[in-house]
């Protein structure tokens, strides 16, 4: 067993024979490997982990099924190249497993930047490696090979880019979600929602109770905090509060001290309102317990929120939002400020605001447009140059909440529910992304397309001739694997797309051959270039790798 | 009708004008219906509000009118809906505190979707999918809920639009009225008064905004809304509209004094203005049967006169706005 997460291999041969060298650095054993070993045994690794990943890639995909490292619970059945990219698969060989484990380091980049194009960037990956090694065991200087081929990726990007379509349909994105998700009743409620909600929209996916699929659009924003007190004190186990004309007052500090309560109340009947949210870190029990006796002295309801954010950044950020929405200034404790010295301009003011146990919102603030769409602005910037996908989906999940583009997509599932949560999420990014970015023939036609067009470049110099081959290989690649995986032979098929140069496809569900885009078989632009770069950028910049070393882990205690 | 001064906030007429002859006012001392073509005028929604008048903010009739008698309109609250061609009365009240409900506009696919719009000063849009039965909030993408005008491009196209004109810009729904994006008057934050939209001369989408200080013109270039140019009225445009003669988009639009008519999309503009003497303030008006020589235009007006609504013809107004231009 020389997997750490339970994946059988077998060694098929001993690995780099009569090219390793056992050599002593720094008191650590360690065996350095040379070529040709080096090229083939990456190669055989690459291809290892390439096999486990693309029985995934299209919509006839297969599913991995993974042991876990203790092997106590049940194995993972997984049908997401990002994820099974996540699990840390290792081959026993060595020298296999650092062509693996690099491919490996590719796809978690692919799947952390980009959440998706993670088994087509794989497939890439193989197959130009592959035929760049051909290359490179020919005689061919990998360096100038990689030269040419980067040098030539510009006009492939280009090509691909050439053949790019703007999402307008409910049907696109119904096809789109299809594509990504394969569940129709899933995919067709989230097209829907994303149709409505479009790029700014944040989508959370939550365990249903009911067994139908259901999507609720929120008006207004909401946070997932609720309730410390309400305006008789305790909060209750169930059911909410609201109010209509509320002051807002956004803060960070606890609230410790009933004489704080009378301060704030006496601000909120200056300005007339006839409630006030007072979203603080905490309440004390002395606060409660004044809230539950004196409450009908107030000339106001108190509804008092927990500020949202486990973090401090994400506090900090909770706040801003909301005097961004409910208008007023954030009395906050890195300012020094305290409640006992708010005045009347610190308040904000929401048309309606409610609250529960576990979240609380507003509808309808006085924060005003303006301040709204600078702030809007600034964090779309930020999503747009984030490189973080937890980051951007933060960023997401503010800007959803300012422009009151909200949704709740309830799952059932059971114990499936993850792999489904998953699924919905990657059909929500994929769409978004097909919005905003637009979307390709799907099923691998336009690198198919791309492929054609690279080979009809007429090329003198030999090292520019092997790497059109490579670059040719990499881009039939992924159309290959989607037939195969369907169950299809691959080459007749590619053979008869090849003689028509219309970008046509093979649409695997109806066995035939079609105008991909038209059929609704579409990948979204930015992913499927992102997969093209990295995949070929990754295996031609691998291609020379000329040494491998190995360091032998010490032996026990000897560590320092 | 009522003796005392009051408002006419809207003016709807039948599609079938031509034959029914049926219009309707929305007016401050309630909603009337005109059987005679705006000649005379019958107060239709005493049932709701039997001892004080129901202040009637906004109102429109069903592009299916012919088959349904739909009629919906607008108060400080809610909806009232008739599908008896006003004859009784439904009401549907938005949630507490009570918005004023300023424009409805019938989805462009209405025949296929039932979906109508209605906008409020105070809680944005509210949406209905089931011709006026139900309505929910309808806000996605609307960062400014006090909304004064709606206005529906009827155009045969892929993609039918609604607009939505608001304390601080213009917004725009493509699917309709689920989402909305901002599209023009981002930096300028004017309130938008009035909107009409088109399909101009050029074969180009054109939506024509009133401001309170006169007519701006946006065409549709390449998915991006731009402003090609403005007219300066000096006054607040409370209401403008838009009609299509052959290739060319009529425009015309009110200000408290004053009627502008362009012939030729908005590109120039004739002004007729109001004798000085005269107390009427101009509000709303409707052209029924499209821009012809002798089809009826009918003016809401803000007066201390028995009578706020006038019936003129287009050839008059067009004859006064040559004279005075």
């Amino acid at each position: 067993m020389g997997f750490r997460n339970g994946i059988v291999m077998r060694n098929r041969q001993a690995s780099s024979r009569g090219h390793v060298r056992n050599v002593g650095v720094n008191s650590r054993s360690q065996s350095v490997v040379f070529q040709p070993a080096v090229l083939s045994s990456m190669q055989r690794g690459v291809a290892v982990l390439t096999a486990i990943i693309k029985p995934t890639l299209g919509p006839g995909m297969r599913h991995v099924l993974i042991e876990r490292p203790d092997n106590r619970q049940s194995p993972e059945i997984l049908d997401q190249s990002g994820l099974i990219a996540r699990r840390v698969i290792e081959i026993q060989d060595r020298d296999m497993n650092v062509g693996a484990m690099h491919l490996r380091q590719v796809l978690r980049q692919q799947y952390d930047e980009v959440r998706d194009g993670v088994a087509t960037t794989a497939v890439i990956f193989d197959a130009v490696f592959r035929a760049g090694a051909k290359e490179v065991t020919a005689g061919t200087n990998p360096h100038q090979l990689r030269s040419s081929v980067i040098r030539m990726l510009p006009m492939i990007e280009q090509h691909v880019q050439s053949l790019a379509t703007p999402v307008h349909t409910a049907r696109q994105l119904t096809g789109l979600a299809q594509s990504l998700g394969g569940d129709s009743a899933l995919s067709a409620l989230l097209a829907d929602v994303v149709s409505t909600l479009g790029t700014d929209g944040a989508i959370a996916i939550r365990p249903g109770y009911r067994s139908e699929l259901h999507a609720e659009f929120i008006d207004g924003a909401y946070w997932d905090e609720g309730l410390l007190a309400n305006p008789a004190g305790e909060v209750p186990a169930i059911g909410s509060t609201s109010a209509a004309e509320a002051s807002v007052l956004v803060s960070d500090l606890p609230l410790n001290n009933p004489e704080d309560l009378i301060h704030l109340s006496k601000l909120t009947n200056e300005v007339e309102s006839r409630a006030i949210v007072i979203v603080a870190r905490s309440v004390s029990d002395r606060v409660k317990g004044y809230l539950t006796t004196n409450a009908h002295l107030f000339g106001s309801r108190m509804i008092i929120v927990r500020t949202p954010g486990v973090s401090e950044p994400a506090q900090r950020a909770a706040v801003q939002d909301l005097v961004t929405l409910a208008g007023g200034r954030p009395v906050i404790d890195a300012a020094g400020c305290r409640f006992n010295g708010v005045e009347i301009t610190d308040l904000g003011h929401a048309r309606r605001v409610w609250a529960n146990r576990s979240h609380f919102g507003l509808i309808g603030g006085s924060g005003g447009t303006n301040r709204l769409r600078s702030h809007i602005l600034s964090l779309r910037k930020a999503k747009a140059e984030s490189l973080d996908h937890r980051q951007r989906d933060e960023l997401q999940e503010r800007i959803g909440r300012l422009t009151g583009s909200l949704a709740v997509v309830s799952i059932s599932g059971g114990d499936a529910y993850d792999a489904k949560e998953m699924v919905a999420s990657r059909v929500v990014h994929g769409m978004q992304r097909a919005l905003k970015d637009g979307v390709l023939p799907g099923g691998g036609a336009a690198f198919l397309s791309s492929s054609r067009m690279i080979k009809r470049q007429c090329l003198d110099d030999p090292v520019d001739q092997a790497a059109q081959r490579t670059l040719i290989a990499g881009l039939r690649a992924p159309m290959q694997v989607i037939i195969e995986n369907a169950g299809f032979e691959a080459q007749p098929i590619m053979a008869r797309i090849d003689c028509d140069d219309n970008a046509l496809g093979f649409d695997v569900e109806s066995a035939s051959l079609a105008d991909m885009v038209r059929n609704g078989v579409v990948d979204v632009r930015s992913v499927a270039l992102a997969a093209l770069t990295r995949g070929v950028s990754a295996a031609i910049h691998a291609l020379t790798v000329d040494t491998i070393v190995h360091s032998t882990p010490p032996a026990n205690g000897a560590r320092k | 009708m009522t003796q005392s001064a009051e408002i006419a906030y809207a003016l709807a007429a039948s599609p079938q004008y031509d034959k029914d002859a049926m219009c309707f006012a929305a007016l401050s001392s309630g909603l009337y219906r005109s059987n005679d073509g705006g000649s005379t005028w019958q107060l239709t929604n005493q049932s709701l509000a039997p001892h004080s008048a129901m202040h009637s903010t906004a109102v429109a009739v069903s592009p299916e009118f012919a088959h349904d008698n739909l009629v919906i309109s607008g108060f400080n609250g809610g909806i009232a809906r008739s599908t008896d061609a006003g004859t009784s009365w439904d009401i549907v009240s938005f949630s507490s505190p009570p918005p004023l409900v300023s424009a409805i506009v019938f989805s462009p696919t209405f025949a296929e979707d039932n979906t109508v719009i209605a906008a409020t000063l105070d809680d944005g849009v509210f949406r209905s999918n089931d011709a006026g039965e139900s309505w929910d909030p309808s806000n996605a993408g609307l960062l400014d809920r006090h909304v004064l005008s709606l206005a529906v491009d009827l155009a045969e196209d892929a993609i039918s639009r609604i607009f939505a004109g608001t304390q601080c810009g213009v917004w725009e729904s493509t699917n309709g009225g689920r989402s909305w994006r901002e599209t023009l008057f981002q930096d300028d934050c004017e309130p938008i008064l009035s909107l009409a939209a088109a399909v101009d001369s050029q074969n180009r989408r054109a939506i024509y905004i009133g401001t309170e200080m006169g007519i701006n013109r946006a065409i549709l270039d390449d998915a991006r809304w731009i402003i090609v140019d403005r007219t300066h009225a000096n006054a607040p445009i409370n209401a403008i509209s838009t009609y299509s003669d052959n290739d060319l988009t009529q425009v015309i639009a009110i200000t408290d004094s004053a009627v502008w008519l362009s012939l030729n999309d908005g590109q120039t503009w004739l002004c007729r203005k109001a004798e000085s003497s005269s107390d009427l303030v101009l509000t709303t008006f409707i052209a029924p049967l499209s821009i012809q020589p002798d089809a009826p235009i009918i003016f809401g007006t803000s007066s201390n006169t028995s009578v706020p609504l006038i019936t003129t013809h287009f050839s008059q107004l067009r004859e006064q706005s040559e004279n005075s231009s």
